[in-house]
């Protein structure tokens, strides 16, 4: 069974570099120890070395920039990767912290030969702008060690690659150190010499983790590997290169992930109705803006639009640091069901105008409204949820039309000035079941000014304005 | 030949079917207000696309006057901040759908104009009601081309004040009531000659409402003359 292996040495750094291309001198340095782990071409010629410590670093340079190294942020990094990989390749498994074990001999009979499937792999990455290194191997372990190593050839003989793998030093396996300890000991200095000692002999002086492994490297032992899911999530975080106070200076980054999530999006054919833009703030709560778009959109420009507005109303309580783009739910594209031959008016659809209204006005701004069954004027109508549906359908007329006015105040308010009635009573009393029972008589007014309005007289024989007939 | 049509073509003297042309450009239609005599005094109906600005106080059937207009089209209305709540009930009863209608309220006017403007251009709506008391000239241009994108009408309401010079909308209302209907002015209409004021009866905004002085002035009160009318 052959096996590829992805290795990324430096995928924070990456994320950096991606953002903008000539960085200055930066190292990444491991949180506890404070030892260089990653660092640019800036600060290797400086003189920095991976391995150095904080303080002999800070001394080369003072314009070096110092970023802490985060373990989760490469793991979830290593994920996108192999959600991104998963429209190439079948079995990924996801090798912590940073590599990926691709399982080659299934999908060699969908490609010619290896050759052409590691370009293809290699052309998916390219995108991503990622460092890597890769090697292969007839077990996983011995894809690992090789790429890890940086052997990046591509060969798929059996006894090459293990004279490959042979010409390791003990240092390069991923064993513990009392266990390398052990082995330098015996005289074991490479793993070819490790290879020949026959697997009972090493048995007999070394404990059962040491025969696994070496069996496991030699591909004569099992290796379980778990192979990744896509999840049905969309997510990406941005860390921002610098701290950003204007929300204006936020649109190229954005748009950076707003193209990944088109490519997400285009790749399965999907839509989504709402992304999430979570705005990470230095010493202050994040910031959680849900950006809509009632009709389904993929395309990252029409996403730009709606977080552009979005963005210029929302303020910032502290500087900018990072960014998380995340999708949760996708819908399916449904095709508008419109005349090929007739000239389309404008550009819009009902459901982009109201996600373009709503983006801008807030979601209360806008809303439609509805009758509700009940004799009760002021519950007789309601807001509702602005329909979204070219109507077609006749309308049948109603016959036994009531009189009412076509504005409702929002507060009944006492009637102070002099009007003559017009035309009443119209009593309606109901209401008895909620609590909100009413008993009034409604009569149509006009005032000193000509105005018709919609008056009542209640119980206690009190006037009140209702509504007017505008 | 080609020459000689080029040649009438620059002089404007080729009349070219406007079916042909794009949306844009096609001339302005009218399109009927529902009342006979306003049309009339229109030439046809208000103005599509076009900007129609009606000024009058709260309460003298300015939305009644419209509402025939409404009636007849299948898209959208977009109400922008009125005076009051819409009451749903009182349209459905005027057999107007209301799924067609949208109402937004905006507190701030630049957003509301902004606001109009999308909702003119993007081709779903066919009308916009916009409450909004000082416009310039150069917002109500703004508004023209956003008609004219999306083919729809935009009345602007707004209370009588004198406006310093005139705002290039299509056609330009003042209405005011009278004890036996509403007066109309109008002040401006393009490509029109002056009209002469029409008055509109109370009857016609509103059927069903049977004023006293009108039974009487029938001689016969008969309880339910209203509904044999109708």
């Amino acid at each position: 069974m052959l096996w590829l292996y992805l290795h990324f040495p430096q995928l924070q750094l990456d994320g950096l570099l991606a953002q903008s291309a000539p960085l200055p001198p930066t190292i990444i340095v491991s949180d506890k120890q404070h030892v260089v782990v990653q660092l640019n071409d800036a600060a290797r010629q400086l003189g920095v070395k991976i391995g150095m410590g904080l303080g002999a670093a800070a001394a080369m340079s003072t314009s070096l920039s110092v970023y802490e190294f985060k373990v989760d942020h490469e793991q979830q990094r290593v994920e996108e990767l192999a959600q991104w990989l998963y429209l190439d390749t079948a079995d990924i498994h996801i090798s912590a912290p940073c590599g990926l074990l691709l399982k080659v001999s299934n999908m060699l009979s969908l490609y010619p030969n290896l050759t052409h499937y590691l370009e293809t792999i290699q052309a998916r990455l390219l995108p991503q702008n990622v460092q890597y290194h890769y090697g292969l191997g007839h077990s996983p372990l011995a894809a690992q060690l090789l790429a890890q190593a940086g052997y990046d050839k591509i060969d798929e003989d059996k006894a090459s690659l293990f004279a490959a793998v042979g010409k390791l030093p003990i240092d390069a396996l991923t064993l513990n150190t009392r266990q390398k300890q052990q082995l330098l000991r015996v005289g074991i200095k490479s793993v070819q010499a490790l290879l020949d000692i026959p697997l009972v002999e090493l048995g007999r002086r070394f404990d059962t983790e040491l025969v696994q492994y070496v069996g496991r490297l030699q591909g004569k032992l099992h290796h379980p590997v778990e192979f990744y899911q896509p999840t049905e999530t969309f997510q990406r975080d941005l860390i921002l290169l610098f701290e950003l106070e204007n929300l204006t200076y936020l649109t190229k980054p954005l748009y950076t992930l707003l193209l990944q999530l088109e490519a997400f999006l285009k790749l399965r054919d999907k839509l989504t109705l709402e992304i999430v833009l979570t705005l990470v703030q230095r010493d202050a709560e994040s910031l959680c803006l849900k950006v809509g778009s009632a009709q389904g959109e993929y395309r990252a420009k029409k996403w730009q639009e709606l977080c552009q507005l979005m963005l210029e109303r929302t303020q910032l309580s502290a500087p900018l640091q990072a960014i998380t783009l995340r999708v949760d739910e996708f819908c399916e594209s449904h095709n508008q069901n419109e005349d090929l031959f007739s000239e389309p008016i404008g550009t819009m659809t009902h459901a982009g105008l109201l996600s373009l209204l709503r983006a801008k006005l807030g979601e209360q701004a806008v809303y439609g409204v509805t009758v509700l069954p009940d004799a009760r004027p002021e519950y007789a109508t309601s807001r509702c949820e602005p329909s979204v549906q070219a109507l077609h359908s006749s309308f049948t007329e109603n016959k036994a039309s009531l009189l009412r006015p076509n504005f409702l105040l929002a507060q009944i308010q006492p009637l102070h000035d002099k009007v003559t009635l017009l035309q009443g009573p119209e009593r309606i009393s109901t209401g008895w079941w909620d609590g909100h029972n009413i008993e009034r008589d409604y009569f149509i007014a006009q005032d000193e000014q000509l105005r018709r309005l919609w008056v009542f007289r209640d119980r206690q024989q009190r006037w009140f304005v209702h509504g007017i007939f505008s | 030949m080609a020459n000689l049509i080029d040649f009438l073509q620059h002089q404007n003297l080729v009349w070219h079917g406007t079916g042909n042309a794009p949306l844009s450009q096609r001339l302005v239609e009218k399109q009927s207000s529902g009342y006979d005599a306003l049309d009339a005094c229109l030439e046809g109906g208000f103005p599509m696309p076009g900007i129609v600005d009606i000024q009058c106080q709260l309460g003298m059937g300015e939305v009644a006057l419209l509402i025939p207009f409404i009636r007849a089209q299948t898209r959208l209305c977009v109400m922008i901040n009125p005076p009051a709540n819409v009451n749903a009930h009182a349209l459905k009863h005027q057999n107007i759908a209301t799924e067609l209608i949208w109402v937004l309220s905006i507190s701030e006017p630049n957003n509301a104009l902004w606001a109009a403007e999308q909702c003119l251009k993007s081709g779903v709506c066919s009308s916009v009601l916009l409450w909004h008391q000082a416009l310039q000239v150069h917002q109500v241009k703004r508004l023209m081309l956003s008609a004219q994108t999306g083919q729809s009408l935009c009345c602007l309401l707004r209370e009588n004040r004198v406006q310093v010079g005139s705002l290039p909308v299509s056609l330009s209302m003042q209405l005011s009531p009278r004890s036996e209907g509403l007066n109309i002015k109008v002040t401006k209409l393009k490509g029109g000659w002056a009209k002469p004021q029409i008055t509109l009866a109370w009857s016609l905004l509103w059927p069903q409402l049977i004023t006293h002085s009108e039974s009487e002035r029938s001689g016969q009160v008969l309880p339910f003359a209203s509904t044999a009318r109708r």
